[in-house]
């Protein structure tokens, strides 16, 4: 019982002192994740006109994680400053290759559905894109950094297919954005 | 120190922005089937500003002493640009009020980076690679 107890106050102290050192991947995807917000945020602006209680609502709830989003960032900014933190060890050029790779092929496909659909005679549209992405993000795998924790093959499938599905997911945004906003 | 990672990630959301704004523009031009010559020059030029301005602010992020050489050049570079934009939107009769909120937008950036980057206090900061 001690020992629980022990390990239970031990582990906000670890958590904390893990978040709260400076990493460039975690800033890179807060402002990701800022610019998101952003450009939802604008989207509900747009949809005030038409749709007012859902433009609203959505300029609201994005607006204000883009400020959380910036607040956080301020913060992350400001961590370490006294000292020059060891980005070599953090900064794997291979890994953010891959990983920029992979996610720009599937929100590619995603947005240009209805071009690769057309090529292909104008079937297997979701389909199609879920392969895409699925086989684009496959295609990646010879070139993963071996010494991640994550490089095992069966990992790299189910990367590959969730990517595949954020593709579809795009997609089907995107249409849906194009109903409202056109 | 927290002055230059602000301005690295500001950089950074600045060339992202160029990023997505040349995806929405590719994304456009697919949905309607054709690219005229014009549109193909401008998305070239999106892309480049997103990825140059996107590599620099990672650069500003880790302090690198290239960086701060780097983006102060990109800067300058990007307010001329957008003056002549700004110029030439304006002998097209076209609507100015975007690409002034753009120069604006730039020219204080540059302002800042201009006075800040080249004071001793924040040069000691960047390390040579």
């Amino acid at each position: 019982m001690r020992h629980l107890i022990q390990v239970r106050l031990l582990l906000p102290q670890m958590s904390s002192t893990a978040k709260d050192q400076f990493s460039i991947g975690t800033i890179i995807w807060t402002l990701l994740g800022l610019i998101v917000f952003a450009l939802l945020t604008g989207i509900g602006i747009r949809l005030i006109p038409r749709q007012p209680r859902v433009g609203w609502f959505s300029a609201i709830l994005f607006g204000t994680m883009c400020v959380v989003a910036v607040r956080d960032l301020y913060r992350q900014c400001g961590l370490d400053q006294d000292t020059i933190p060891d980005v070599k060890s953090q900064v794997s050029i291979r890994r953010a290759v891959v990983a920029v790779g992979t996610v720009i092929a599937a929100i590619f496909l995603g947005v240009t559905d209805s071009f690769f659909s057309f090529l292909f005679t104008d079937s297997f549209l979701r389909p199609g894109i879920f392969l895409g992405a699925f086989l684009t993000t496959l295609a990646f795998y010879p070139l993963r950094d071996r010494n991640e924790r994550h490089a095992s093959f069966r990992f790299w499938i189910i990367y590959s297919a969730g990517l595949g599905v954020f593709s579809v997911i795009i997609s089907y945004g995107k249409d849906w954005l194009e109903d409202w906003l056109i | 120190m927290r002055f230059i990672r602000l301005l690295g990630a500001v950089v950074i959301f600045y060339g992202l922005s160029y990023l997505l704004h040349a995806g929405m523009q590719i994304s456009s031009g697919m949905s309607i089937g054709r690219f005229p010559i014009p549109w193909v020059a401008i998305i070239v030029l999106n892309l480049t500003i997103g990825f140059v301005t996107a590599v620099v602010g990672i650069g500003l992020l880790l302090t690198r002493a290239w960086s701060r050489i780097a983006w102060l050049v990109t800067v300058t570079v990007l307010v001329l640009l957008h003056d002549l934009i700004l110029l030439l939107w304006y002998l097209l009769k076209q609507d100015l009020t975007g690409q002034l909120l753009n120069v604006l937008l730039i020219f204080f950036l540059a302002a800042i980076s201009w006075g800040k980057l080249t004071d001793e206090s924040t040069k000691k900061y960047f390390t040579p690679t």
